[in-house]
């Protein structure tokens, strides 16, 4: 691997097969990852989390898988499921994203964010909490992205099929997705921002 | 309230993402690769050990991207054609690799694009913009898959658009039109080629100015573009020609149908309130007026 991200810390928060890689990626590319004791409901620590990672050194990168999301169809998810799969994950992506933004803004420093998701495959039965949250996220990306742009920090995400284990049928999209968001999040990437990308969804 | 604006840097061509041999052993084949994106895609894959086959319709300017090529140590060779043309790409590619070997790697980037209202757009500008861009990017993937399935050998093609091929471009619907029906085929092609490992994937650009675009490229210009970027600058063509290597490259061997924008947010700069809409066809300038 090469040596794209020396120098940098990043804060890996959610779950998710496409967590694993991407962690393993930026640490072979030279970056330091600090796990986020955050979980879904627990929001009020996210600042007292933040402010002490910033005390500590700091960190220029969040990562952010969101929760595992419910897969029953929709007439089958109740409210609770709902809220726990779907509110739950794009409020964790926000509240932790503007949390880092506000410290990055503080700090005086800039900062790449990538939110790893499902792809939303609207003509599978199952889809619909990954649908919701992928159309939440990626115009949340769309919009922080501008929001943020002159602060120098950069917003993306990867939304792909392979977001959670098993959906894939070889390892290529898994060892490349550790690829593309290590370049994104690089100095390479310092010219996208706002975009969502897959890997291999046709 | 705190204000960084923080300008972030490309990093200089000297200074690439990927080692010299790591597209060792690969013929790429970059239309209109003489020149603006086209040779920024030849040179990044040449920096990554590919060799090149420039084809472009001016032999001249093929030729002086044959140059840039050998300026960095490189091997490349100029070839014309026209991408409107099947018999002169299969040409094209019958002359690249009888000179360099089994062509593994297609940039399709020959475009044209000038600002013009719809009404007033000939036949034969409609035709120029969207059959280099339609019909040459077909061409051309078409040419190239045969090749390599015959050859029962991966591939790998980029095809460059634009980042305006999800909202349109009043002023420009030649090539609005022809950058999204880029967009599609890319899609398209790397469904039906997958099961013979040939990949395709697409960018969609913003401003990446050269020597030939229509705002021009000086330093001035470049500025004055960059104001209207979130980001706060331009694209330096070797952030989009790293880019086209990557999706090109072995760090890419998962990823296929797939369209990446790279534009500095420039397309996703609004405002819920703005000024008064100005019709295109009473604006000054078609494109609209640099800051």
């Amino acid at each position: 691997m090469t040596p794209w991200l020396t120098g940098r810390r990043a804060l890996i928060a959610g779950e998710g097969a496409a967590i694993d890689v991407v962690v393993a990626a930026l640490q072979s590319a030279g970056a330091k990852a600090v796990r986020s004791s955050i979980v879904p409901g627990g929001d009020d620590g996210i600042a007292a989390e933040m402010a002490a990672l910033f005390e500590a050194g700091g960190v220029d990168i969040l990562i952010h898988g969101g929760t595992r999301v419910t897969t029953l169809a929709a007439v089958e998810t109740g409210s609770d499921a709902w809220r726990d799969g779907v509110s739950a994950d794009i409020d964790l992506r926000f509240l932790q994203s503007t949390e880092f933004v506000r410290r990055c803004l503080v700090a005086g420093q800039g900062g790449s964010i990538l939110f790893l998701m499902p792809a939303a495959l609207p003509q599978a039965t199952g889809y619909i909490a990954a649908a919701t949250v992928t159309g939440a996220i990626g115009n949340l990306v769309k919009s922080l992205a501008v929001e943020w742009a002159r602060d120098g920090i950069r917003i993306n995400a990867i939304a792909t099929r392979v977001h959670h284990a098993g959906a894939a049928d070889n390892d290529a999209p898994l060892a490349s997705l550790g690829h593309l968001a290590t370049y994104i999040l690089s100095d390479y990437g310092a010219y996208i921002s706002g975009a969502v990308m897959g890997v291999d969804e046709t | 309230m705190v204000t960084c604006h923080k300008s972030l840097a490309a990093k200089p061509f000297d200074q690439p993402p990927f080692p010299p041999d790591l597209l060792a052993g690969e013929i790429a084949l970059v239309t209109g690769g003489g020149s603006g994106m086209g040779l920024g895609m030849a040179r990044a894959l040449a920096q990554s050990g590919a060799a090149i086959a420039i084809v472009g319709r001016s032999f001249d300017r093929a030729r002086a991207g044959v140059e840039a090529i050998e300026a960095l140590g490189g091997r490349a060779i100029a070839v014309t054609a026209d991408v409107r043309d099947p018999a002169a790409i299969a040409d094209a590619f019958e002359q690249a690799e009888a000179a360099l070997g089994p062509v593994t790697i297609l940039a399709n980037n020959a475009g044209g694009n000038f600002p013009v209202l719809a009404d007033a757009m000939s036949a034969n500008a409609w035709r120029a913009v969207t059959r280099i861009a339609i019909d040459g990017t077909f061409f051309c993937s078409t040419e190239f898959a045969r090749r390599r399935i015959a050859a029962g050998g991966a591939g790998a093609i980029v095809n460059n658009s634009a980042q305006y091929i999800w909202s349109g471009f009043p002023g420009d619907a030649h090539s609005a039109s022809a950058k999204a029906a880029v967009a599609g085929m890319t899609a398209a092609l790397a469904r039906e080629w997958r099961p013979h490992r040939i990949r395709v994937n697409c960018i969609a650009a913003g401003f990446f100015p050269h020597d030939g675009s229509t705002e021009g490229n000086d330093a001035d210009t470049r500025r004055r573009l960059g104001m209207m970027i979130p980001l706060g600058r331009v694209g330096e063509m070797q952030e989009f020609g790293w880019l086209s290597a990557f999706l090109c490259s072995s760090f890419a061997t998962g990823i296929t149908g797939e369209t990446i924008v790279i534009d500095g947010a420039e397309r996703l700069r609004r405002s819920l309130l703005t000024g008064a809409f100005e019709p295109p066809r009473e604006r000054a300038a078609l494109w609209g007026r640099m800051p």
